[in-house]
């Protein structure tokens, strides 16, 4: 082999072993540390499984816990705390039995006790701070009830003495990238400590068991266990997906959103637009029932609904804001009368589109069934997406 | 007891192969194996999903390995979620059939030997190839947003492919990097080329990661590729590296005309834009396809070239493969015809015990009709690979048959030269004899007879050094040195291995049959001598009796005949005397007499020296008046026209020899003389039907010697046959045109 070949062999060589040896993996599989999936990503729709997969571990003092979210457009937290449990106690039975069977009954009682109790990731002034900053409180004092920040937002390991012991909300690192490590101190008492996603309530939670002389529980089988888990959940969201697809649900059509009755009791949401490529001719009047969510056209790329600002402050992610003016075809306000004649289904006629400029339905206040119609004036592919969740896109090919 | 065929000179090779140290040597062909196994790991992947596909519990496996926070967890859950959005069927057999292929044809060329450049760069840019456009497997890549490793590894690896798929298409397929510049503008050139490649980048700038892969490699490596071959193609070199470089230029234009046509078009668009950063599962079938197939163009060209040109010795892999491949088709088709076809249709379909007898059946098919198969797919494999020329085997089995029956016969050399040069696939053999201190080119093959090299001499023990040759192998036999074969393959071009040993073997046959040929040339040259010699001697003979006959004629007659006439006037005087004159008369008489005898006898033996008559008439005058002479009596029949000298005093002289031996030996006989032309030459036969003479009895004598050496002396031959009570038969026959001395060995 000549010089030539030799030489371009050697620096291709060269690169790849550079890249292998710099680039390091990403694996973090240390005998200390076991991972639970929080939230779920399905490979068959784009949602979002609220809950932590498994929903039961076993460790021992020293080891460290790290939970692994992949982001479907929801944040979520992990909260613990000897208040935690305590305001959980009334209902605690049906959460174990939530645990293991994914059944969820209507809400339990006590349940609106342990609502008030502990922070809400919202506000009326937006975001509250106590819920959605790190908070490690050893005092009911340190925990503030003004939805300002925790004076102390820096973790230390769990021990189980804390008040209050929560992530706040597990910043977006991008897609399936996540995480966050939960040290168990040596010094923690063998026990039982529930915790949850202070956004999305107590049955998006689990439990820990610390234990000194048991042994902790294996990764593969927390990995068989956590599958089983989700698929168990998602059941339900498949069948009634698979039937929006072929046309068989309750809603015919272009659907944004998914689901009916049947998913009434699942804690997971499939993000889907069905059918993901809806055709249509110029001037034609294209119709999406809402279940949920918006449809976006022309928006910035994708951006995660929430960021950590420099001081630590959780905000709304502003590159989503609207114009001043709004965006047309934002949809009537809500009532707050719950005795006024139901204002749904609303039919929202957003007018005419030609692609250009920004466009965008609002998100918030439809209600099952509601609709919303645009028709495109110009031939083209309009792709479009959900402003929250990264997963749902779809597209209209106009001719 | 093999020859020695001690010294091999190989000219040296242009300089384009500096010596590669081991290290690294083992190096690239470890690096080598390693970039094999990255691609066929990447391959796999999408095969993986493929079967993750069709099968839920592969799939529910995945997921759990998927959940493990590792880099494999990573690659099991992209397995897991692109197994939703795996392709069909057919289109996923496409895919993992291009890239088996190309990674096939990559551990094809691993098994060159070091010193063809474009081989190895050929093999990686193949294994590139099969990895970035296997749909299937760039799919599961896409699945997951990758972590920083993840592209350094996926893209590096690619744009590793890319460029040594575009330096195998550069320095294809010599080795040498073009064009011959100066170093540095010729890499300003490749600068350039370089920043002419990013163009696409740049307008493509929009479309997601994998497409723009995809087009640079396809539009932008043919492009170079094409560029390189088309300066290669233009500049002088051997008609085979001209035709590859043709071969190619064609591929990768074609290839780069379709990438173009696609970029214009805009098929990447067909692949769905990564929407503003989220996921997309969409594959961009149509742009894969259309790539797969330009990029499917240049190694079916290349390896079309290969076969056609004999550039890397892939000869034994490939005939070994389809002989295998074709072997074990052979056997599974027994035994599917046997077990399950006969098994179905005798025993009906589903009887699972009788299909023992029936496999021993198979087995016994099998075993018997192994070894003619194998020969059968041997032959036909080699046919194909190799076409007309033979087998290196076939030329050394071929080669020792003609040397064992062809001797030393004149077309040997030829023949040795043929063989030669199909053999090593040469341009031109040549064989060289070592004759007095002198290396000189024997025979040519393709024959060439107005352009001979010049003879050499020999100086050292060793063959001179001979120009313009390729390979030259020392023919010795027994330690002697009896010749060279020499072969002059295309410029650039060097022996294989496999051509090397043969050469070797065709040397140290070759000893023996030289030295004959040696032996034969030089007894030819003896024989040539030596009848030269006889000729001369006979020649000489003959010259002296002219002269001997000349000298008579002009002395000793002449004055006998003037003798005569003075005896004549004496008559006349005596005549005219009165007296008793007639003693005087009487005693003139007979001196006149006496005198004309004496010149008679003259006369005759000046004849039997030379006859006059034969050199003014020919021979059937002479012939004719010797036979009127004879004792017994002679039946002529000579009707011949006029032969040279030496031809005629050799008839004429057997002839005579015969009828003198009739006369002394033969008793009473008739004698019958025959002359004719016949079979180009002079034919003479003396047949007496007397009482013979038993050859044994009888020395042959002078005359019978006299015979065989004037007719031998002139090529001729010579056969008496005599029976005691039968007769004699004297039979001589002369070509009228000497030819060289040819040598029949018995």
């Amino acid at each position: 082999m000549n010089a030539t070949a030799t030489r371009t062999v050697a620096f291709v060589g060269a690169l790849c072993v550079a890249v292998t040896v710099f680039s390091g993996c990403n694996s973090s599989g240390s005998a200390n540390t076991l991972t639970i999936q929080a939230d779920y990503a399905h490979d068959e729709f784009a949602g979002s499984l609220f809950g932590f997969f498994p929903n039961k571990v076993t460790v021992k003092p020293g080891m460290t816990l790290k939970f692994h979210q992949t982001w479907t457009g929801e944040p979520h937290t992990v909260t613990l705390g000897t208040r935690v449990t305590e305001l959980a106690a009334p209902f605690r039975d049906e959460l174990d039995g939530y645990f293991d069977t994914g059944e969820l009954g209507g809400e339990p009682e006590g349940y609106e006790g342990f609502s008030n109790g502990l922070p809400f990731f919202f506000s009326e002034q937006g975001v509250n701070q106590t819920a959605a900053q790190p908070c490690l409180a050893r005092t009911a004092a340190q925990l503030p009830a003004d939805g300002s920040a925790c004076p102390n937002t820096t973790l230390a390991p769990f021990d189980g003495t804390e008040v209050y012991y929560s992530s706040g909300f597990i910043p977006f690192e991008g897609s399936r990238g996540n995480t966050f490590d939960l040290p168990i101190s040596s010094d923690t008492k063998p026990g039982t400590y529930l915790y949850y996603c202070n956004l999305h309530g107590a049955p998006m939670g689990g439990e820990i068991t610390v234990t000194a002389d048991g042994a902790a529980s294996k990764q593969s089988a927390l990995n068989r266990q956590a599958k089983r888990e989700a698929d168990r959940m998602a059941e339900a969201l498949l069948e009634v997906y698979r039937d929006e697809k072929a046309g068989r649900a309750k809603f015919k059509g272009n659907i944004a959103g998914s689901g009916d009755e049947r998913t009434a009791d699942v804690f997971g949401v499939v993000n889907e637009f069905t059918p993901r490529t809806i055709r249509a001719a110029v001037g034609e009047k294209v119709t999406w029932t809402m279940i949920g969510h918006n449809l976006s056209f022309n928006v910035p790329p994708y951006a995660p609904i929430f960021i950590v600002k420099d001081g630590g402050e959780v905000a709304f992610n502003n590159q989503l804001d609207e114009p001043a003016g709004g965006w047309p075809g934002r949809a009537p306000p809500l009532s707050d009368d719950p005795d006024a004649p139901p204002p749904h289904p609303v039919h929202v006629e957003a007018g005419n589109f030609d692609g250009s400029g920004g466009f965008k339905s609002n998100g918030t206040g439809w209600a099952t069934g509601d609709t919303y119609s645009i028709t495109f004036t110009k031939k083209g592919t309009y792709p479009y997406a959900c402003i929250v969740h990264p997963g749902m896109i779809g597209k209209v090919v106009v001719k | 007891m093999p020859d020695e065929v001690s010294e091999v000179q190989s000219s040296p090779a242009p300089p384009r192969s500096l010596p590669i140290s081991r290290k690294a040597l083992f190096a690239l062909r470890a690096f080598y194996v390693a970039f094999f196994l990255v691609t066929l790991t990447l391959v796999s992947f999408g095969i993986a999903a493929k079967v993750a596909s069709w099968s839920p519990s592969f799939h529910d496996q995945l997921h759990i390995w998927g959940l493990e926070p590792t880099q494999w967890g990573r690659v099991a859950l992209r397995i897991a979620d692109s197994s939703h959005t795996t392709e069909s069927t057919p289109q996923f057999a496409l895919d993992t059939g291009f890239s088996l292929v190309n990674l096939g044809l990559a551990a094809f060329l691993y098994r060159i030997k070091a010193g063809h450049a474009a081989a190895p760069l050929l093999g990686f840019a193949l294994m590139g190839t099969a990895a970035v456009f296997n749909l299937q497997a760039q799919a599961v890549y896409e699945a997951l947003p990758s972590s920083r490793f993840e592209i350094v590894f996926h893209d590096g690896f690619h744009v590793a492919a890319a460029f040594t798929y575009a330096m195998a298409m550069v320095v294809f397929p010599d080795g040498h990097l073009v064009p011959r510049w100066q170093r540095v503008p010729r890499l300003g050139l490749y600068a350039v080329a370089v920043a002419i490649l990013l163009i696409p980048v740049a307008l493509l700038r929009d479309a997601p990661r994998n497409v723009v892969l995809v087009m640079v490699f396809g539009i932008g490596v043919p492009l170079v590729g094409a560029a390189a071959q088309a300066y290669r193609y233009r500049r002088p070199g051997t008609e085979a590296n001209r035709q590859l470089s043709r071969l190619l230029l064609i591929a990768l234009g074609v290839a780069a005309a379709i990438g173009l046509w696609a970029l214009l078009t805009g098929l990447q668009r067909s692949a769905e834009p990564a929407f503003q950063g989220r996921d997309v599962q969409v594959l961009p079938v149509q742009l894969y396809r259309v790539f797969q197939l330009a990029l499917s163009i240049v190694p079916l060209a290349l390896f079309a070239g290969i076969f056609r040109y004999r550039l890397f010795s892939v000869d034994k892999l490939v005939t070994r493969t389809l002989v295998y491949g074709a072997l074990a088709g052979f056997v599974s088709a027994v035994y599917v015809v046997v077990v399950v076809g006969v098994g179905g249709i005798i025993l009906g379909s589903g009887s699972g015990r009788a299909n023992l007898p029936l496999s021993i059946a198979a087995t016994f098919i099998v075993a018997v009709g192994f070894e003619p198969a194998k020969g059968r797919m041997e032959r036909v494999a080699n046919r194909l690979v190799y076409g007309r020329r033979a087998t290196p085997y076939e030329v050394l089995s071929e080669f020792s048959t003609r040397v064992a029956e062809a001797a030393a016969t004149e077309d040997l050399l030829e023949r040795m030269a043929h063989v030669l040069a199909d053999g090593t696939g040469a341009d031109r053999a040549d064989v060289w004899l070592a004759v007095d201190n002198e290396l000189r080119p024997a025979a040519t093959w393709p024959p060439n007879p107005t352009h001979t090299a010049a003879p050499l001499p020999i100086v050292a023990p060793t063959i001179p050094w001979i120009n313009d040759v390729t390979n030259a192998v020392a023919v010795r036999h027994q330690g002697e040195l009896f010749g060279a074969l020499t072969v002059t393959k295309p410029a650039n071009e060097e022996l294989t291995t496999t051509e090397e040993n043969l050469m070797n073997d065709l040397g140290r046959q070759a000893g023996l049959a030289l030295r004959n040929v040696r032996l034969t040339t030089e007894l030819r040259s003896r024989l040539e001598e030596l009848r030269a010699s006889r000729q001369r001697i006979v020649a000489a003979g003959d010259e002296e009796r002219r002269r001997l006959e000349r000298n008579l004629h002009d002395g000793a007659q002449q004055e006998l005949v003037a003798v005569k006439v003075q005896l004549a006037i004496a008559e006349d005087m005596a005549d005219e005397l009165e007296g008793d004159t007639a003693p005087l008369l009487e005693l003139l008489e007979r001196l006149k007499g006496q005198t004309g005898e004496a010149l008679e006898n003259l006369r005759d033996l000046a004849r039997g020296i030379y006859p006059p008559l034969l050199a003014a008439e020919g021979l059937r005058v002479a012939l004719s008046a010797q036979a009127r002479k004879a004792s017994v009596e002679i039946e002529l029949d000579a009707n011949v026209g006029r032969f040279n000298q030496e031809i005629e005093a050799a008839v004429y002289f057997c002839c005579l020899e015969a009828f003198q031996n009739i006369a002394k030996y033969a008793g009473d006989c008739s004698v019958t003389a025959t002359i004719r032309e016949v079979d180009e030459g002079v034919e003479f036969v003396v047949e007496d039907t007397g009482c013979g003479f038993d050859r044994s009895q009888v020395a042959a004598g002078m005359g019978g010697r006299n015979m065989a050496d004037r007719l031998e002396a002139l090529d001729g031959t010579i056969d008496i046959d005599s029976t005691p009570g039968h007769g004699t038969r004297v039979r001589g026959w002369i070509p009228l045109e000497l030819k060289p001395a040819a040598v029949e060995l018995p």
